[in-house]
């Protein structure tokens, strides 16, 4: 049995007070780039890492990695503590704009990364020409990654990030600077991924993207979670209904309207409507058009 | 254990290979040019001191461009690294801190090692040739000449043997190494809290230039008779353990001066270069494993 306070181990990432602030040194301030964050990730499931810029979605990625050390507060991966090496040998990281060493081709830098993870022989070989076919990067296998587009240092990012086959994978923006066909092609991939039993966080700004592919979403903004949820939960306007009717001719819609208490028309569905995703985003980060009336000060993350 | 190594030489092997792309070995056809130069251009002077020259140029040239690789290089590992965010990739791996650390650190050896061996096959080859073409105009010479002439030339050939085969640059070489990796430890160890890469090489050579002058500070203050300063000596105390003394390693230039040093205090002077980089290493992880990326 476990108390409250030990980490659950079916969970992917359990995320409990994690604050992270920044001294700001010319202004005698801290900047909180990620305030108080509770957040679980359930294993198995797609979840989408929302907020606009600044808001500290990759800060806090960097914190479940040990990349950087929370002020305050733990988060563990799979019951691991994040800052212990068993934790990442369970993850996967494509950090945004990701860079890699320019001077290897793409082969040289999954072999490179697979032998950090501890892989080797025809295991790696395998893994990489399986690798290379997912993430389609046939022709930069032997070309330098400094002759690489943006596309395809995102693509062989992707492909670093799987090399040991890891259960979560977190990705930063996976689709930035991927062109409408690439883009589709990532999004197929991570349902792939979510077929496979694994689990994926990411974060991005394509709402529609998110919306397609997300089981469960969190907004953050100004380092703060504002929701949390399944996108059905999210997205469905609990206070209202609407009807869908087939085969309603315009007097019979006129009666309907009048008549909408006692019933009326052949009712094929009834539903509350949905949001779309980026309305919800709007909704819940409301202060970036504010900001933008006269008079009206930008809030920020700045004590 | 065995996993920590094979992932600290997966990073050396990639430092190295970072390292050699860059085209770093273009400097041996410089070091090349010197001891060509060294071998052949002073012909009219002694036997002996021709061999000096070619000797003190090479080894001087051999330490001047490994100076200049352990201090650039080792500067600009950690802030490349940082920079271009590529350590982000790296140590979302399961790798520890420092491993990475100790990965780079190694990489760097490996490419001292590599420009060291491959200055010192050139300077063999220059050393051996000139050694050839000196033995042959010595025979060209003593050719239908007297006894007394042969003899001299035989003489001469012996010397030429001697100053061409002379074991002693061995124990140079090492040493010019360990000297070397001293201070690609320090420019490391100095990286991981240095803002900048010149920081880290203004500060490094600073503290080379220190370590130069310690043992001299020590000598003047220590040995200056009853009124020896507490203060003094606790400041030399402290000094002594941060800064390496590079004296030590003045040997070298004895070593080619011609004078005998026995392989017995070679071996004490490396043991002092691995105990002090030990320390420098522990210090640099302990910096690093607190260090913001
Ligand atoms: N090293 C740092 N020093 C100071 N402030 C930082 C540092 N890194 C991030 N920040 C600040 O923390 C806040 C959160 O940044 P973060 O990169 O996590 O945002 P994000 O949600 O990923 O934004 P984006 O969508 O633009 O990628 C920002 O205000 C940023 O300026
Ligand atoms: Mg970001």
């Amino acid at each position: 049995m476990s108390t409250p306070d030990s980490p659950k181990t079916d969970l992917a990432v359990e995320i409990r007070s994690l604050t992270k602030r920044y001294a700001l040194p010319w202004k005698r301030k801290v900047l909180v780039a990620v305030d108080q964050l509770n957040l679980t990730v359930r294993r198995g499931e797609v979840f989408g890492l929302l907020g606009p810029n600044g808001s500290g979605k990759s800060t806090t990625l960097k914190m479940l990695l040990s990349l950087i050390k929370p002020s305050e507060g733990e988060a563990w991966i799979f019951g691991q503590p994040v800052d212990t090496i068993e934790a990442r040998r369970t993850v996967g990281f494509l950090p945004e704009n990701p860079y890699f060493y320019k001077f290897l081709n793409g082969d040289e830098t999954l072999r490179f990364y697979g032998g950090l993870a501890g892989m080797q022989g025809i295991a790696l070989d395998n893994k990489i020409e399986e690798l290379i076919k997912l993430v389609g990067l046939e022709n930069g296998r032997d070309r330098p990654l400094s002759a690489y587009s943006k596309g395809m240092l995102q693509r062989i990012g992707l492909a670093q990030a799987l090399i040991h086959d890891p259960e979560l994978l977190f990705l930063d923006e996976p689709t930035a600077g991927v062109d409408p066909i690439g883009s589709r092609e990532i999004r197929d991939l991570i349902v792939r991924l979510r077929d496979m039993g694994k689990t994926v966080v990411f974060s991005s700004h394509l709402l529609e993207q998110v919306q397609e592919v997300a089981d469960r979403v969190a907004i953050m903004s100004l380092g703060k979670k504002m929701v949390e949820g399944s996108l059905n939960d999210l997205l469905t306007v609990q206070d209202r209904t609407q009807f869908i009717a087939q085969d309603l001719s315009p007097a019979a819609q006129e009666e309907v309207r009048q008549l909408i208490e006692q019933r009326g028309g052949r009712n094929v569905s009834v539903s509350s409507p949905k949001l779309s995703l980026e309305q919800l985003f709007l909704k819940t980060v409301e202060y970036e058009r504010a900001a933008q009336k006269p008079g009206v000060a930008k809030p920020t993350n700045e004590r | 254990m065995f996993e920590s190594l094979f992932r600290i030489r997966a990073i050396a092997r990639n430092t190295l290979t970072e390292a050699l792309r860059q085209k770093v070995l273009n400097i041996l056809l410089l070091f090349g040019v010197i001891a060509i130069v060294s071998g052949f251009l002073f012909a009219n002077f002694t036997l002996a001191e021709q061999f000096k020259f070619l000797k003190d140029f090479s080894i001087g040239a051999m330490s001047v461009f490994g100076l200049l690789i352990a201090l650039m290089g080792t500067a600009q590992l950690l802030p490349n690294e940082i920079e271009n965010r590529t350590i982000y990739t790296i140590l979302a791996k399961p790798v520890r801190r420092s491993e990475f650390l100790i990965g780079k650190y190694c990489g760097m050896l490996a490419l001292l090692a590599t420009t060291m061996l491959l200055m010192s096959i050139v300077f063999v080859g220059v050393i051996l040739t000139k050694e050839r073409l000196m033995i042959n105009a010595e025979l060209r010479d003593a050719q239908g000449a007297n006894a007394e002439m042969q003899a001299m030339a035989n003489e001469n050939i012996k010397q030429i043997h001697k100053e061409a085969r002379d074991p002693r640059l061995i124990q140079a070489i090492v040493l010019t190494y360990a000297k070397l990796a001293v201070v690609a430890g320090l420019a490391l160890l100095i990286s991981t809290f240095a803002t900048s890469a010149i920081f880290t090489v203004a500060t490094t050579f600073m503290v080379y230039i220190i370590g130069h002058l310690e043992s001299v500070a020590r000598a003047a203050w220590l040995t200056g008779g009853s009124e020896v300063n507490f203060a003094a000596k606790i400041f030399l105390g402290v000094l002594s353990f941060l800064v390496p003394d590079m004296n030590i390693y003045n040997v070298i230039d004895e070593i080619i001066a011609g004078s005998a040093v026995p392989w017995s205090h070679t071996l004490n002077v490396l043991s002092y270069t691995g105990i002090f980089l030990l320390i420098l290493m522990s210090v640099a992880i302990l910096i690093f494993n607190e260090r913001e990326l």
